[in-house]
């Protein structure tokens, strides 16, 4: 789990990084978990509230709502490349780790 | 979720074009309309609508953050604020009505004219062309914002 530690401030530094700016939604992007996991994961659970959020929209612009479509599109793209991130995350975890059980022991 | 600003901004000005759009399409199909108020007695005839534009925080978040750096440091700019655009208000045009004679117009008044709409047809045209264009530049500006972002996620590649 040491090995992790390193891209879990990675990740806190890319956290508070975007904190720093303003943000739209109240669901800031708040990171008080130590480990790179418990981080992780909660990104993971945001992640999935979003592309809810975006389903829900999707589901409602497609039975007749009175949204406007470049919003339901622009939802879907800031899914899709929050999606990306969180691969490119979690690649670079998957990369760590089997870097450190390449280590001769 | 990581929310990207960037775009909202985009999404602020789509939606206005599309306002604006609504608006020119509500003038040229009232182009001729006699009747939009009934005022003292008299039928009066629709008004060109105009939308106002104005520059503002695209939250209300944005908003307090703006009021309290411009507390802070009232020469800059803020930093921490995104500025959008949104509609202000739609107001009605006070040029003066077209006067055509038609004594046979239930609208006509003793001297047999009639009072039609303000609304000029090519302007609203050239209105349209440019709302149109502006959409598209924003449309533009918002692929190129996606494209940079996702050129931003392949810096963890290879």
């Amino acid at each position: 789990m040491s090995g992790f530690n390193t891209i879990g401030h990675m990740g806190v530094g890319l956290s508070a990084f975007h904190s720093d700016k303003p943000s739209l939604n109240h669901n800031d992007m708040h990171v008080t978990a130590g480990s790179f996991q418990e981080a992780f994961q909660s990104a993971l659970r945001r992640l999935e509230e979003g592309e809810q959020s975006t389903n829900a929209a999707v589901v409602a612009f497609a039975s007749g709502a009175p949204l406007p479509l470049h919003e339901v599109l622009l939802r879907a793209e800031e899914t899709q490349l929050n999606v990306a991130l969180a691969v490119e995350v979690r690649n670079k975890a998957v990369e760590a780790y089997q870097e450190i059980m390449r280590m001769p022991i | 979720m990581v929310r990207f600003p960037e775009l909202w901004v985009q999404a602020s000005a789509l939606s206005l074009n599309r306002l604006k759009m609504d608006v020119i399409a509500e003038n040229i199909a009232n182009a001729d309309s006699t009747r939009a108020r009934f005022e003292n007695g008299q039928w009066q005839p629709y008004r060109r609508h105009m939308v106002v534009q104005q520059a503002a925080p695209l939250s209300f978040k944005d908003m307090l953050s703006e009021i309290k750096d411009k507390q802070e440091r009232p020469a800059e700019r803020s930093r921490n604020t995104i500025i959008g655009v949104r509609a202000n208000a739609i107001k009605e045009d006070e040029a003066p009505l077209r006067r055509v004679y038609d004594p046979s117009h239930p609208d006509a008044d003793q001297d047999g004219y009639v009072l039609y709409p303000n609304v000029d047809l090519p302007r609203e045209m050239i209105d349209l062309l440019s709302a149109s264009r502006a959409y598209e530049a924003n449309v533009t500006v918002l692929s190129a914002t996606k494209a940079m972002l996702q050129k931003t996620l392949e810096i963890g590649r290879g």
